[in-house]
């Protein structure tokens, strides 16, 4: 049972991650190396606010605050990323890939003047455990998986319910038969990277406080979402969401019985093996 | 006065006073420690100790050698990003060719170490650790100023063991990597002289990049069912981390490490709940008043410049270890490597400033004596998340009565490197 | 009435379009004629806003539409089926449809456009919720029409409509895209490889060659010009 829970909760974890990312990658077919830092920046301001505002207003609520203010300022980044970087590069995805590292490292520096290198932690805003048949999720957990699962359904709601999840889903299918319906496929983009990078935010402000924060968070969490959306398909939201499900069980079981080391290399060569055999990834669309 | 005269006479007083300076040599002392990245962490507080060490001597006019001439110490630091060994050398190089320092304290990573035998032993600098690490009879100038890593992982294990016989069943908690990898070698040779009492039922390491999720890690060391769990490879806040994802499993037993960061983890679990249960030991914790005043006051003056949020335990581990080589310059004739190597290991044992009368010891694992075994103080928490002491393992007597016993196991874990 | 005067296109130096004027009457159907890289299609984008041309102007009722972007040319009333359709093959026929009428937001204005044009192509109510991707090339081509047609354009540009389908289908679809635009005073131009097919439904004509007009009149002259007949009809 505790097994079950262990992998519920990592499944949350590489979901958040892989959410945001996947939904850019799929629609603007850009890799932006920054989402790692938006992820790491979204934890720091949850951790600023926690231990500015918790002593007045209580660590639940100051929590909150964190998050929004989390998403707001990821959401802005992505806003300055699309504006300074995406717009101007467009048509040259080498370069605007370059600018993205580069501004990965960017932030990452601007955190460590302000932070320090020295990883800090935030203290966990719900406390307590919860026991389902004598196994636990601890309180912070259930959390992230509450997080996770509000993104996840709150962002299928927004593309498939609403016009501009639409506009959105039609700039990700074809770029050229948007722009011809009258669409602000500029606009879109904006928009899409606004939203990636605010999932990465909140993403930072949930999964803060049971993890270590540290300025260099950013990489592994990158890493795993990219095998992640690989693996589910590029450009399929949903793909990445069963992936993260898969990589969520598969890890919770080599971590249980004794393969915790060999996690890195088997989830590499999971994508490896993935891309030889099919390269648009398990559930992705030919394109 | 003219003008004229006023430069000429400002030109003499000049040259009197740098003439002077150089008459009082100054001891050039580098670190060669990450500072900036993820190990500055680690590196950061290292380096802080041995620059307050050296600014305790600097305020009263420096350290006197021998002869009672008293030297100014100026300390340098070296980047190495994360402990590698090419970064090491490279470091090694600029402090001894372009900068001439004298001494340098390293970290305790055997391939760094390796790295760096050489050069340090050509050039006659002495080159010390918070541990051994490496040693090698063909570099005497590569030395460990006082017991640490990985070495006190052994001694703390058999501590916990002899001291508590309703210690059945251990838990060894290592990173997969090669720091990892040693402790997991003298744990487990910690262990070996206790093996009819006490069984090792968890020793998987991990995956270090698996720690975000840390209830899957704990998850299975719970179910082993473990009295004391020794711990390697976590940073400070994973350590905090993994103490509450087993609290809240519902562990009940011990916890063993090198030093915990008590700040972090009483942020998630009571300090009440964790007294007496967690112990550590690396070389000497200086938050803790009674071991020592000396340690004590530098404690004092670390959290003064830097802050209470800032402390380490590594701080005062660098700092120790610096008091070795200070007790070699105090009975050298000149503050040079190799007056000082010559006058710490006149005899076989050292009168260490902080641990007293310290034997040399290391032969049976190194091929060389240049290892100072120096007393071991373990740490135990209590109900305020301080720390006070358990006791004071005379590790020098340990190994002697148990040698026979761990050296097989170090050799297995690939941690004895006298007869290669 | 669309205008275009002197409109000049290059793409790296060379010259597309070389200083092409004509004109097309709202409620008319004109076609244009030329060979393979005439400059027809080039000429389609640069109405529509997706190329901008070096010099020159276009004006849609007196208004100038050249340096505007391709949304705003839409909402302006100039709708474009491409060549090759461009339509989102993993979305639904509704969705595609709907996303036509990105510049008509008004609920009730979509809604009863949305049923004129499942007037007109029945087979796309019966398939609304299928996929575009799955749907015959007769019925994409349907999509297509049907998805420019919500935007209420006051100017249809077609682009190589029949290319992939069958004669007879070609033949119905034209026929039934011409009537439909003519009972609604929508102007229609229509670049084809077929020219004797486009030429048979338009009232006026023009051909293209290097980036020119060469010729230009009604349609019936056009057709009858011994030139045209010789490199477009023959």
């Amino acid at each position: 049972m505790q097994i079950v829970l262990n992998c519920l909760s990592l499944t949350s974890f590489y979901l958040c991650f892989a959410l945001g990312l996947a939904l850019v990658f799929g629609v603007m077919r850009i890799i932006n190396f920054a989402h790692g830092e938006f992820f790491m920046i979204g934890a720091y301001v949850t951790y600023f606010c926690v231990a500015t505002l918790a002593p007045q207003i209580g660590g639940p609520s100051a929590w909150l605050v964190g998050a929004i203010v989390a998403a707001a300022v990821t959401g802005l980044l992505g806003a300055v990323l699309y504006r300074a970087v995406v717009v101007p590069l467009a048509d040259k995805p080498l370069a605007i890939f370059i600018s993205t590292l580069a501004l990965s490292y960017v932030l990452q520096t601007i955190v460590v003047q302000i932070f320090g290198p020295v990883g800090l932690s935030i203290s966990p805003p719900l406390r307590g455990v919860v026991s389902v048949g004598g196994a636990i999720l601890p309180a912070s957990r259930v959390m992230v998986i509450v997080a996770a699962a509000a993104l996840s359904t709150g962002l299928w709601i927004y593309l498939m319910r609403t016009e501009p999840g639409r506009r959105i889903r039609a700039v990700a299918q074809n770029p050229r038969g948007a722009l011809l319906q009258g669409i602000k496929t500029r606009n879109v983009g904006n928009l899409t990277l606004i939203i990636g990078s605010g999932i990465a935010g909140i993403c930072g402000a949930s999964m803060g406080p049971i993890s270590q924060i540290s300025p260099y968070m950013g990489g592994p969490a990158l890493w795993k979402a990219f095998i992640i959306i690989i693996v589910g398909g590029i450009g399929n939201v949903w793909g990445a969401v069963a992936a993260a499900a898969i990589f969520g069980v598969l890890d919770t079981l080599m971590s249980q019985f004794g393969g915790g080391r060999f996690l890195a290399l088997t989830s590499a060569a999971i994508m490896l093996f993935v891309l030889s055999v099919k390269p648009s990834g398990l559930f992705g669309e030919k394109e | 006065m003219d003008l004229m005269t006023r430069i000429i006479v400002a030109g003499v007083f000049a040259c009197g006073l740098t003439g002077y300076a150089s008459a009082q040599e100054t001891i050039n002392i580098g670190v060669v420690q990450p500072q900036a990245g993820e190990c500055a962490q680690w590196g950061v507080p290292i380096t802080r100790g041995v620059q307050i060490w050296a600014e305790e001597f600097n305020a009263n006019g420096g350290i006197a050698d021998a002869t009672g001439k008293k030297h100014q110490i100026k300390v340098t630091t070296y980047d190495n990003n994360c402990y590698t060994a090419g970064d090491e050398l490279t470091a090694f190089r600029r402090a001894i060719l372009d900068d001439k320092v004298n001494f340098i304290l390293q970290t305790f990573t055997p391939a760094s170490r390796q790295a760096v035998a050489q050069i340090a032993t050509e050039n006659k600098v002495l080159t010390t650790s918070y541990g051994a690490g490496y040693l090698n009879a063909k570099y005497p100038f590569l030395i460990g100023s006082v017991t640490g890593s990985p070495g006190s992982y052994m001694f703390l294990v058999s501590h916990l063991l002899e001291t508590r016989p309703d210690i059945k069943k251990v838990a060894i908690v290592t990173a997969d990597h090669s720091f990892g990898q040693a402790a997991l070698a003298y744990y487990k040779a910690g262990i070996t002289p206790y093996a009819k009492r006490v069984e090792i039922v968890y020793s998987q390491p991990y995956d270090p990049a698996s720690t975000s999720d840390m209830l899957g890690l704990a998850t299975p060391i719970f179910a082993s069912s473990p009295d004391l769990i020794v711990e390697l490879g976590f940073t400070p806040g994973q350590q905090a981390l993994f103490i509450e994802a087993m609290e809240q499993l519902g562990y009940k037993g011990l916890y063993g490490s090198e030093g915990w960061t008590m700040g972090l983890v009483t942020e998630r679990i009571p300090a009440a709940q964790l007294a007496g249960r967690v112990f550590s030991a690396y070389v000497v914790d200086a938050s803790e008043p009674s071991f020592s005043p000396r340690v004590s006051k530098f404690y004092k003056s670390y959290v003064e410049k830097y802050g209470q949020k800032e402390w380490s335990v590594l701080a005062s581990v660098a700092y120790a270890a610096m008091t070795t080589v200070e007790a070699g310059i105090q009975k050298a004739a000149a503050p040079t490597g190799d007056a000082v190597r010559q006058a710490l290991f006149t005899t076989d044992t050292v009168d260490q400033p902080l641990f007293g009368k310290s034997h040399w010891g290391g032969a049976e694992m190194y091929g060389a004596n240049n290892w100072l075994l120096t007393p071991l103080p373990v740490y135990v928490t209590d109900d305020k998340g301080g720390v006070k002491v358990d006791a004071v393992v005379d590790v020098a007597k340990w190994w002697n009565a148990n040698k026979d016993a761990a050296l097989p196991v170090l050799a297995q874990g690939g941690q004895v490197s006298a007869n290669k | 009435m669309l205008e275009a005067q002197d409109i000049v296109v290059e793409y790296g130096g060379v010259r597309a379009l070389d200083q092409l004027s004509f004109s097309a009457q709202i409620g008319d159907v004109t076609a244009v004629v030329g060979s393979n890289g005439a400059g027809k299609t080039t000429l389609m984008n640069t109405i529509c806003g997706l190329i901008q041309p070096v010099s020159g102007e276009i004006r849609l009722d007196g208004e100038r539409i050249d340096g505007l972007a391709p949304d705003e040319i839409v909402r302006r009333g100039i709708s474009l089926v491409p060549e090759g359709r461009e339509l989102f093959p993993r979305l639904s026929v509704l969705e595609n449809l709907l996303l036509g009428a990105t510049v008509r937001p008004d609920p009730a204005t979509r809604r009863t456009t949305l049923a004129r044009i499942y007037e007109l192509f029945p087979v796309l109510a019966d398939r609304q919720s299928q996929k575009a991707g799955q749907l015959s090339g007769g019925e994409q081509q349907m999509l297509a029409f049907g998805r420019a047609l919500m935007s209420l354009p006051k100017l249809l540009l077609l682009d190589e409509p029949s290319i992939g389908l069958a004669p007879m289908v070609e033949e119905q679809l034209i026929s039934a895209i011409r009537d439909y635009s003519l009972e609604n005073g929508i102007g229609v131009l229509i670049v084809e490889q077929n020219a004797m097919l486009a030429l048979e439904y338009a009232q006026h004509a023009f051909v293209v060659e290097q980036g020119r007009v060469a010729l230009s009149g009604p349609a019936a002259t056009v057709r009858d010009d011994p030139a045209v007949i010789a490199s477009y009809l023959g």
